[in-house]
């Protein structure tokens, strides 16, 4: 058994966690071995960031990237579309 | 590792041992009803088989050959009118090794001779059926579906990775998977792209999502423009590459190894995981396509609930919210919420999910199959 858990991080390349209980703002959440403290509210299946993403980065869940920061994320911070862009068409035209 | 199968005589393995009579064509959807009703058969019927073109009229063809070859059918009756596209001895004449009969309604003199006539050939069909026995079979001989629908947060967060440990421990037994919905995949082209076998394979990917992105435009819509959805953001999802890649999870990790068009079998020889552009529409199409394209079982991921089964294949449906199984339990096979609750790692889950999908090869009855809920239903494909 494992002690329980209030988000996961599915890919251990992943900078990002899906909340899996509704976050409060200052809760310290662990995720595997490391801890952070949210700066803001994160709802059930919504994001927090693991780590600083600076603006221009990717955001990486599943081990693969998901959009590209349009701002500097800070650790703890709610990830979603107000500070994220989508990059399907460029993961396309990668191929 | 085996399970127990029913060993057809072209060495396929059924996890079933169904007799069905099959409809060639809408009109001949009511004398089919009648011969189920009186036997006991599992009926076979669809909107199609008449005026139909090119992509469409292949299509519809596939997936009627499918349900004869399919090693979950012990035996078949098809039953024609006499005037429709796809002629019942066409069909049978492709099929081997198993009992295939086939009668038309306009030769036989109407409803009530068709049905007569066809009862007692169910009749002596069944008793060919029931004496076959399940024997040991490798585990590597399934082909497995993937499928999601009604999707809701726990399936892009538990179901589907499970399914997609699953998938991957098959592939590893030398099993064949299927990961269908194309529109799904829009999001995920670039990441599935770089997992094929070969450039030829990548470049199938990209094009099947071409043709659905264009079908979309067509309609003055893009696949871009309407994922994801409200719905999804407001559930967490922020891009259309995430929403696409908590879906392709399904299929696991391994390499691609083609794409096969809705309900086309693997070719001989073929294993592994596999792409089906499956054709549009609800779940009950997309589970038509990869069932008649020689799925034996299907895993399908629901987070709000869908009781739909194939009359085919038993359907395993899974959900990771603790409400839907509350309240749709009768319905639901599998429950991967401890995930979603913190309780459970995907991969331990996977795992039970696995000894599940065991159990229902061997002849465990799903959800579905003990309801009797099943949807038959042949789906448009998208051209360009």
């Amino acid at each position: 058994m494992y002690a329980q858990r209030r988000a996961l991080r599915i890919d251990s390349n992943d900078n990002v966690a899906t909340a899996i209980f509704d976050l409060m703002s200052g809760e310290t959440v662990r995720v595997d071995n490391r801890q952070v403290v949210l700066r803001e509210p994160v709802p059930f299946g919504h994001k927090l960031a693991l780590e600083d993403i600076p603006r221009g980065e990717y955001i990486i869940k599943y081990g693969a990237r998901i959009g590209r920061a349009t701002r500097h994320i800070q650790e703890g911070e709610h990830v979603h579309i107000q500070n994220v862009e989508d990059i399907t068409d460029e993961l396309r035209k990668e191929v | 590792m085996e399970f127990l199968g029913f060993r057809r005589k072209n060495g396929q393995v059924g996890v079933r041992n169904h007799v069905v009579v099959l409809s060639t064509v809408l009109c001949a959807s009511s004398v089919v009803r009648k011969i189920t009703r009186a036997t006991g058969a599992v009926p076979i019927i669809h909107e199609r088989g008449c005026m139909e073109l090119g992509r469409q009229q292949e299509h519809t063809e596939r997936v009627l050959r499918g349900v004869l070859n399919h090693p979950n059918v012990g035996a078949a009756l098809v039953v024609g009118l006499g005037c429709e596209q796809i002629l019942p001895d066409r069909l049978v004449g492709d099929v081997s090794g198993k009992p295939l009969r086939h009668i038309l309604i306009r030769e036989e003199g109407g409803t009530k001779a068709a049905v007569d006539n066809g009862i007692r050939i169910i009749q002596q069909l069944s008793e060919d059926v029931e004496a076959a026995e399940r024997s040991p079979a490798d585990l590597g001989e399934l082909n497995l579906a993937t499928q999601c629908g009604s999707s809701d947060t726990g399936s892009g967060l538990a179901s589907n990775l499970a399914v997609g440990v699953v998938a991957d421990m098959l592939v590893e037994l030398g099993g064949t998977v299927l990961l269908g919905e194309t529109a799904s995949l829009y999001g995920a082209t670039g990441v599935m792209a770089k997992r094929a076998v070969s450039s030829e394979v990548a470049q199938q990917i990209i094009d099947i999502t071409d043709v659905m992105e264009s079908y979309y435009c067509r309609m003055g819509r893009s696949l871009k423009e309407a994922n994801p959805t409200p719905g999804n953001i407001a559930g967490g999802l922020t891009t259309l590459v995430e929403k696409s890649l908590g879906g392709v999870r399904k299929g696991g990790t391994a390499p691609i190894q083609g794409v096969l068009a809705p309900a086309a079998p693997v070719p001989p020889g073929g294993r592994g995981l596999w792409i089906m552009d499956t054709s549009l529409g609800l779940g009950a199409h997309t589970t038509t396509d990869m069932v008649t394209g020689g799925a034996q079982i299907m895993v399908y991921t629901t987070g709000r609930g869908n009781p739909v089964g194939s009359p085919i294949a038993p359907v395993v449906k899974i959900t990771a919210t603790p409400g839907t199984m509350e309240a749709l339990g009768e319905n639901v096979d599998f429950d991967a919420s401890p995930v979603l609750l913190g309780k459970e790692t995907a991969e331990s889950c996977g795992q039970r999910l696995f000894e599940k999908l065991v159990a229902v090869a061997g002849g465990h009855l799903t959800k579905a199959e003990r309801l009797d809920d099943n949807v038959f239903a042949i789906g448009a494909v998208a051209v360009l």
